[in-house]
């Protein structure tokens, strides 16, 4: 039987608010090409509108609550103390594994919590949160390969830059930085074409977090488009590299999340909560939490200033040795006994606050899009690790997640130019095999995740959370057709004589 | 036409005719559990006059599977037949409980059927659920009447498309891992990736069902 081919190619956080206007132009001129012909839409990501559980629902085909994971970043079930999720964390068989069942093999570049590597049927390499100098590439014996390219793991593993900038850039900076992740692209395109020659992959998958990157960096400026036009050069290699090896490969592209400019106002979640819930701070815990995380930060090779989620591991006690704990990326979050404090917001008060926090406007608009108990988003045996409550806010609006923080509005200091807390939309093209050729429709991340699966030509397991889309012809097996419907018939005459 | 719109006519001929011989004694087995509901579905959507729902209240279940059902019959304004176990069931060993439940839903099938008048019971069970429905018949012939299999056809993988693709309400223990839900007590949650659809039933079940089915059960 000829085995089903599939590449999927991996745009962080690309959205069409910045694919259309390029494509409009005639700037993506591969993209174009491959869009005629293919279905394409908007891909939607879990909440919240980050990276970590969107792509670990890429992966497992379920919502966090089955999964377990709501960020890069966790509480230990252990002592509530903050780590670092990892592979290790998520619950739930990855596309891999499934396939790996069904003897497909599969190649892996740069899917993010992958680290530390485990076994699989091909080829992978493992994404930024590899702690330095640890294997990044499973099988080890292909990890020179890479380490003869120079390959980077992230660039903020790059010994120059290190980190996000937290100035404002310099002209030159600026160039720095886009060299950087075009260099960067251009040597995950070359580690792809090395490892997929090591052995005969049924299903490929390669991500280009540089995406994300230019798109904090650059949001609304030229520096961004140019970006893009080279990746378009990138992606039409690899393309062309995909389709000489096996005409009938199916293309994929889709990202993990949306994006949009950087919010103009930060909306304090303690200063509101002092003032409607009567609530006081002690701050001097969540200090002693920050420098927790910092460590950990350090031991995986990144700056703390450079990762928004420090600024999130903040908590506050509240009322009665009450515990509300607030994360940047849409979360008011009370967790049973976090740090120790001994306590938690007391249930019958969550519907309040959601009411409350989904009524705050400032200057006509509303800060929030929703705000939700965690049952009505999640389900599944983890929803319990979920903040009680998940929200979502406009655009205009960032939650400022310092505990002193007396105002509860003030003026965003912004450094980077775009963020994606506020935009779950991603973009989907598909093209290949049994795919139809529709515009606009929405489809889920699990959604992916299940037609990912058919298109390899196997059955969806039974935990999973996707629907195939209608785009996706899934063939009727002409032996069971006949089968079924001749004793249908026969049976129904039976019924008659 | 793609595979499960295929699948979904071919349900929807056995219905019509069942509702075109039998119309109106017919009633419909309903367990509150995933194959249910979609059978449910396919009915409530199919014919003019839903016909009544049978649920086996043997005492066993799960109380989320109870709460589902609660909550469909809601949805669908169904018109309810429900047979209470009214047995003594402390002090009996597991053995002693599997088989007194087993029984009596034999009995209670028996009883709803005589009760209501039924010359058609609709269910939902499945060639590829368990060996011993693997040769059914859509429409067979039975003691007391006919069972009248539409989802026969249907594959574990179609059901939970049919679920999410008409987001159908399903009982909440399928998102904390069974992924095939009988009697409190009598079911665990299974592997993933692991065994098959029904790996988490009691055993004991599993190994006398050509037995039971014989007997009436579904």
């Amino acid at each position: 039987m000829k085995k089903n081919k599939v590449c999927v190619v991996g745009l962080d956080g690309a959205t069409w608010k910045v694919l259309s206007p390029l494509l409009k132009k005639n700037k993506l001129p591969f993209l174009k090409s491959i869009i005629s012909g293919s279905s394409y839409g908007t891909l939607l990501s879990p909440k919240p509108s980050l990276s970590a559980p969107s792509w670990a629902s890429f992966m497992t085909g379920v919502n966090p609550g089955k999964h377990s994971i709501y960020d890069f970043m966790d509480l230990s079930e252990v002592n509530n103390n903050p780590r670092m999720n990892n592979s290790k964390d998520i619950k739930v068989p990855r596309i891999w594994d499934i396939f790996g069942k069904s003897k497909i093999k599969s190649l892996i570049i740069n899917m993010p919590l992958t680290y530390p590597l485990k076994k699989v049927n091909g080829v992978m390499v493992s994404s930024f949160l590899t702690p330095k100098g640890a294997d990044y590439v499973y099988p080890k014996k292909y990890q020179k390969l890479l380490d003869d390219i120079d390959y980077d793991i992230d660039i903020l593993t790059d010994k120059k830059l290190g980190t996000l900038p937290l100035k404002t850039m310099s002209k030159d900076v600026r160039k720095t930085y886009l060299d950087k992740i075009i260099d960067i692209s251009r040597k995950r395109l070359r580690a792809y074409k090395l490892l997929n020659e090591t052995d005969d992959f049924s299903f490929s998958f390669l991500l280009f977090k540089e995406t994300d990157i230019a798109q904090h960096l650059f949001w609304g400026e030229k520096e961004l488009g140019d970006y893009y036009q080279e990746l378009d050069k990138i992606l039409k290699e690899l393309h062309e590299y995909v389709i000489n090896k096996n005409k009938d490969t199916s293309f994929v592209i889709m990202s993990d999340h949306g994006f949009h400019k950087a919010s103009k106002w930060e909306f304090s979640v303690y200063a509101w909560m002092k003032k409607e819930l009567k609530t006081s701070v002690k701050g001097k815990s969540s200090w002693k939490v920050l420098s927790s995380v910092n460590k950990k930060l350090k031991k995986y090779g990144l700056s703390p200033t450079s990762m928004t989620m420090v600024k999130n591991i903040r908590g506050e006690i509240l009322k009665d040795s009450k515990v509300i704990f607030a994360k940047e990326n849409g979360f008011l979050v009370s967790w049973q006994g976090l740090f120790n404090f001994g306590g938690i917001v007391d249930q019958s008060e969550l519907d309040d606050i959601a009411k409350k926090l989904s009524n705050v406007s400032y200057r006509g608009k509303k800060v929030f899009k929703y705000v939700k108990r965690s049952n009505d988003v999640y389900t599944g045996s983890y929803v319990s690790k979920s903040p009680d409550l998940v929200w979502e806010t406009n655009s205009d609006f960032a939650i400022d997640t310092n505990i002193f923080t007396k105002k509860i509005f003030k003026k965003r200091v912004n450094i980077l130019k775009g963020e994606h807390g506020s935009d779950n939309k991603g973009v989907y093209i598909v093209k290949g095999k049994d795919v139809g050729n529709k515009k606009e429709k929405e489809m889920k991340m699990y959604d992916m995740n299940a037609l990912l699966i058919k298109m390899m030509g196997i059955s969806i397991p039974w935990y999973s959370d996707g629907v195939i889309p209608d785009f996706f012809y899934d063939r009727i097996d002409i032996k069971q057709k006949s089968l079924v419907e001749n004793k249908i018939s026969r049976e129904i005459n039976t019924l008659s004589r | 036409m793609n595979n499960l719109n295929w699948k979904i006519e071919q349900s929807v001929r056995v219905v019509k005719t069942t509702q075109k011989y039998w119309h109106p004694n017919i009633g419909i087995a309903f367990t509150g559990k995933k194959d249910s509901s979609v059978l449910m579905h396919l009915i409530v959507n199919h014919v003019s006059k839903i016909p009544k729902a049978l649920f086996i209240d043997h005492g066993h279940h799960f109380p989320e599977t109870k709460r589902n059902v609660e909550k469909v019959a809601k949805k669908w304004v169904l018109d309810m037949v429900v047979i209470k176990n009214d047995n003594r069931t402390s002090g009996l060993s597991k053995k002693q409980l599997r088989k007194q439940i087993d029984k009596f839903k034999i009995e209670a099938i028996e009883k709803a059927i005589k009760l209501e008048g039924w010359d058609a019971l609709y269910t939902a069970i499945r060639w590829d659920e368990q060996s011993a429905r693997s040769d059914e018949s859509y429409f067979s012939k039975r003691k007391n009447g006919f069972r009248v299999h539409p989802l026969l056809h249907f594959t574990e993988e179609d059901i939970w498309q049919y679920i999410r693709k008409n987001n159908l309400p399903y009982n909440p223990l399928y998102d904390l891992g069974y992924r095939s839900i009988g009697e409190k007590g009598f079911t665990k949650k299974a592997k993933y990736l692991q065994g098959s659809e029904r790996s988490g039933r009691d055993t004991d079940k599993e190994e006398v069902m050509d037995r039971l089915r014989s007997l009436g059960y579904f």
